[in-house]
């Protein structure tokens, strides 16, 4: 009898430690279902989008299914994708890749030189790019000696366009997409990463905060978007399953290129003066977002402190003088808490200065008509300074930087763009996103991407 | 004008006069009166809404109070106090509040002055709050109007600020509600009446829908108001219609430091009262109109009841100027125009009474001058009839023989005498048998023209007193309808009158002359002239200033003149002579004949 009770404890220890093993061990199958509020009406990563979550969320989605050539480690070191080995010339003008061999394209044409170089020429109309043999040969006007850094960037992706289709050598494949409302990736099998755990990811595009909260409340989203005024409360509950990255979008105010003024300068210049960016990071935003003083977050450029000022009302009175102001609308995407922050403690400071600012909120997805200024999310494409100054510069409508390959000379560029102050910095805040339950091996990596093709689910039980 | 119609003219004229005086005044007065209730009732609202900001600024100071002793506050308070506290978790802690209370505003303040929270304005969180860093009590103050930071810019609100002392821990709470256009909709203003907001600071006004209203139209309230931080009211005419007419009363609302942050315009339409007044003055243009077509019947009875008498009277003196003396008048009334009515058949009959005896007295004159003058006339013949009848019968007596010669001298001298007598009869039987004028067309000219012949001679003639003849004739001179024989007769008796006026020579003068519808006939001497009395008395038959004349010549002159329509007068200066003027009617169809 008391054999029996034994082989009972040890049976019953037996099942519970397998059961456990089931749930930690790596599974194949399922659909993961993310939602965003972002709807990018095309997933070609060379199509330059407007900045804010549509370009964010294109980011985000697009290494699932194309590859770049080169990847940046978490040093900021370019190391080997699609291609294993490159070099350059002295003047870094000449550029030769190798490719990586025995890739195919999700519709098992393999990828070629000829193929990889179309990408980039078509993603760079600036360069002369051409094939060689299994090199990629670019030639460029001017030396950019961090070009592997700019080949990171999910734009530089490489893509094979057939007729309407987009294909990849991902881990990925687009099955379905429908602008702005959905997309649905299946698991490319011929991807040289190996397939992903999922056979695959619908994420459902144009899902205001609300209504992810509710399909991830009744089950029906595995990933959601967490708003700024949630993400304190949600971090900071053991219950809940959130994860943020390092800071890696900013928030900025533009002002339009029209106001290009001398008077407008100085209204720039004064309200510049009186952002509390600490107010806003630390108090309106609870203290999960950093204060902007730069375009690139310290953690990247390492030269941010550098920018850093504290909010002087009084100069700016003396720097605006005794001027009749006509009132500046402020326009901000009113679905982005943190947007909302940003523009409404910025127009309460520029009034403290006696800038006659209102904030107006507006639905980004139907963007009309022209604002005297607007906050704009732009996420920060890349950790490598040069290349991100780059984009970041393209993105918000700025002159190129010199092309920087070192701290000192991002500080520089990044000075040069700051100093009309057409764009105020005013905060970086991470992406933040919770996943269910059942989605194992969760975690959102630091620039913010998600690593889906190495999340799993838990099976359904039996 | 016939009296008739001037006491109609009069009795309308007196009665829409008076018609128009007791309309207008009935008008004016009603119309007074609507203002005065229009004015009492939309006095009555303006202070219904006064108090109902007051009620609505204390039911504001109560619901912060209510904030203040909350749990959340208490909750607040206590996390607060704990050591290293984070601030930014108050920050969201003001719009649930807000909106549990339903606040269009709400801000936590610490002691200090820095916003912890705000429900409009969450960006607010750790800016100083002016309201409470301003050295006043926020206890006395109450509720006052402000202008309420929101991140789209400033907008009017009813705000209050009320200490909290919670976990021992002091904080203000600055709760307000907008006052806009929400504001306006929740008033409850009757029917005709509306509610708009004038803020000074964007110098904006609007109504309770929101639509924008032109503020310049209301300077001078919103003026007054602003300036004086009192009431004032205006009425304007916001179309050419007199129906747009509106009054709008202007309540100053006041702010923290009393100054006029807005006015709230309480507009009372006088539609109403303008249909009211156009309604009462139709209806007292139609009494009026009413009342003078009743007046013009009424005078037209009146007058026509007075004047009715006096026309008969009227007419009954024509009757009795025409020769009918006779008429009398009907005496109904005892007033005084039966009086007159009776005074003037009085009179007639006294009239006819005085003629009856006058006609007698002059019959009886007339046969006593007929008498004196056949018997002057009768004496001289028959005394020289009775002298030579003496002589005969003398001579029979004394000398037969002389008796032959003396009576053939004596029948001659008889028959003489005789026919002396027949003339003087037959004189008197021809004036008593005037002919009737037998008319036809004649000219004057011809007739003077052929009396200055016949006389002529006669004229020249006069040795040692002649007479000049002088004759002007109207070469234009109209036809006249005459009998060419009594107008010559006419003519002759008249110059032989002026022959006799000059027995020492002199100038006679024929003149004819144009007149109006007339001719003129003048005959002028130069002779001795006469009296005033003899001038009037100088056509009476048988009177006569001559020595030997029967009287009967400008009888018989004035009897040819007046049968053929005409009249005769005469003017006379003693001394300088006498003219006798004829006027004869010219028919209208005479022709003109020098």
């Amino acid at each position: 009898m008391k054999l029996l009770r034994s082989f009972r404890s040890v049976a019953v220890s037996l099942l519970l430690a397998a059961t456990a093993l089931a749930g930690t061990r790596p599974q194949y199958g399922g659909t993961l279902r993310v939602e965003l509020r972002a709807a990018p009406v095309s997933l070609d990563p060379a199509e330059a989008g407007r900045s804010g979550p549509n370009q964010a969320a294109k980011m985000r989605l697009t290494p699932l299914v194309f590859d770049t050539l080169v990847l940046l480690d978490e040093n900021n070191q370019p190391v080997p994708r699609l291609a294993l080995a490159w070099k350059h010339d002295a003047g870094f003008k000449h550029w030769e890749f190798t490719l990586r061999p025995n890739v195919v394209f999700s519709d098992a044409e393999p990828l070629t030189a000829t193929a990889a170089a179309d990408s980039l020429a078509h993603s760079n109309p600036g360069w002369k790019v051409q094939a060689s043999g299994d090199l990629v040969v670019i030639e460029l006007d001017a030396p950019i000696p961090h070009l592997p850094a700019l080949l990171a960037l999910p734009q530089n992706a490489i893509v094979r366009r057939v007729e309407n289709a987009l294909l990849g050598t991902g881990a990925c494949r687009i099955a379905e997409f429908a602008a702005g409302q959905r997309a649905v990736l299946v698991s490319n099998p011929e991807s040289w990463t190996g397939r992903p755990f999922v056979d695959r990811i619908e994420v459902q595009f144009n899902r205001s905060v609300r209504d992810q909260q509710v399909d991830f409340q009744v089950g029906k989203a595995d990933i959601i978007e967490i708003p700024s005024d949630q993400l304190r409360r949600a971090l900071s509950d053991s219950s809940t399953r959130a994860a943020a990255s390092s800071p890696v979008e900013l928030l900025a105010v533009v002002f339009d290129e029209s106001r290009s003024g001398e008077r407008d300068s100085k209204i720039r210049e004064a309200a510049a003066m009186t952002v509390d960016r600490s107010a806003v990071a630390n108090l309106l935003l609870q203290k999960q977002a950093e204060p902007a003083f730069g375009l690139l977050p310290q953690w990247i450029g390492g030269y941010e402190h550098l920018f850093r000022v504290a909010p002087d009302t009084a100069k700016a009175h003396v720097t605006l003088g005794r001027n009749n102001l006509a009132p500046i609308s402020l326009m901000y995407d009113y679905q982005d808490l943190a947007a909302k922050a940003v523009a409404e403690r910025f127009v309460a400071g520029a009034r403290e200065a006696g800038v006659p600012m209102q904030a107006v909120g507006e639905n980004l997805m139907q963007r009309e008509g022209n604002a005297d200024a607007r906050v704009v999310r732009i996420a920060i494409s890349s950790t490598d300074c040069g290349a991100a100054l780059e984009r970041m510069s393209s993105d918000l409508g700025l002159s190129q930087p010199n092309a920087a390959d070192s701290a000192r000379q991002c500080y520089e560029s990044e000075k040069a763009l700051l100093e009309n102050h057409r764009v105020i910095p005013v905060v970086h805040v991470p992406a933040a996103y919770i996943a269910s339950s059942r989605v194992r091996n969760w975690r959102v990596r630091r620039d913010g991407s998600l690593p889906l093709a190495d999340l799993w689910l838990e099976a359904a039980p039996q | 004008m016939r009296l008739r119609n001037r006491l109609f003219l009069l009795f309308t004229a007196a009665v829409t006069i008076v018609a128009a005086l007791v309309g207008g005044i009935t008008s004016t007065v009603i119309g007074n009166a609507f203002e005065r209730a229009d004015e009492q009732r939309t006095a009555a609202l303006v202070a219904q809404f006064r108090r109902e900001i007051q009620q609505r600024g204390r039911a504001l100071v109560a619901e912060v109070d209510s904030i203040a002793a909350s749990d959340a506050m208490v909750r607040i308070a206590v996390g607060m106090r704990a050591p290293q506290a984070d601030l930014s978790a108050f920050v969201n802690e003001a719009a649930p509040l807000a909106a549990q209370h339903q606040l269009d505003f709400l801000e936590l303040v610490a002691q200090d002055g820095t916003i912890l929270s705000s429900a409009q304005f969450s960006a607010r969180a750790g800016i100083k709050e002016p309201l409470v860093l301003t050295p006043d009590d926020s206890n006395s103050r109450g509720s006052f109007l402000h202008l309420e930071e929101t991140p789209t810019g400033s907008t009017l609100a009813l705000s209050t600020v009320r200490p909290a002392h919670v976990a021992d821990r002091n904080f203000y709470l600055v709760g307000g509600r907008r006052v806009g256009r929400e504001y306006l909709q929740s008033l409850p203003l009757p029917e005709g009446m509306r509610a708009l907001l004038y803020q000074t600071s964007n110098n904006s006004l609007t109504d309770a829908a929101g639509a924008p209203v032109a503020p310049d139209r209301l300077r001078s309230a919103l003026d007054s108001a602003i300036k004086s931080g009192k009431e004032s009211s205006q009425t304007v005419r916001w179309k050419d219609d007199a129906e747009s007419e509106e009054t709008l009363f202007a309540l100053p609302l006041a702010g923290p430091h009393q100054e006029t942050l807005g006015v709230l315009l309480i507009g009372s339409s006088r539609a109403e009262v303008v249909r009211l007044k156009r309604r009462v003055r139709d209806i007292a243009l139609m009494v009026g109109a009413g009342g003078i077509l009743l007046g013009l019947a009424f005078s037209r009875w009146a007058a026509a009841r007075v004047t009715r008498p006096v026309e008969e009277l009227a007419a009954a003196a024509s009757e009795v100027a025409a020769g009918k003396w006779g008429t009398q008048v009907t005496a109904a009334s005892k007033d005084e125009i039966g009086q007159l009515a009776g005074s003037f058949n009085r009179m007639t009959h006294e009239l006819i009474t005085q003629r009856d005896s006058l006609v007698q007295s002059e019959r009886v004159a007339a046969w006593r001058e007929l008498a004196r003058r056949l018997a002057h006339e009768l004496k001289n013949p028959l005394f020289p009839l009775q002298i030579t009848i003496e002589n005969m019968m003398k001579a029979r007596e004394q000398s037969p023989t002389e008796f032959d010669e003396v009576f053939r001298e004596s029948t001659a001298t008889l028959l003489a005498e005789l026919n002396n007598l027949k003339t003087i009869v037959g004189r008197f039987s021809d004036f008593s048998k005037m002919p009737v004028p037998e008319r036809r067309p004649m000219q004057l000219n011809d007739a003077v023209r052929a009396a200055a012949r016949l006389f002529e001679p006669q004229l020249q003639a006069r040795a040692g007193a002649p007479i000049k003849l002088q004759v002007e004739l109207d070469p234009l001179l109209p036809q006249v309808q005459a009998d060419p024989e009594l107008m010559h007769r006419a003519l002759s008796n008249l110059i032989l009158n002026a022959i006799d006026a000059m027995p020492s020579g002199g100038r006679l003068t024929l003149r004819t002359r144009s007149l109006e519808r007339a001719a003129s006939l003048e005959i002028s001497d130069t002779g001795a002239g006469l009296t005033p009395e003899e001038c009037a008395r100088l056509f009476t038959p048988y009177y006569t200033s001559k020595q030997h004349g029967t009287g009967l010549g400008l009888a018989i002159v004035q009897s040819v003149v007046s049968d053929h329509g005409g009249r005769i007068r005469v003017e006379s200066v003693p001394d300088q002579g006498t003219t006798f003027f004829i006027e004869l009617p010219v028919e209208s169809t005479a022709e003109t004949h020098g």
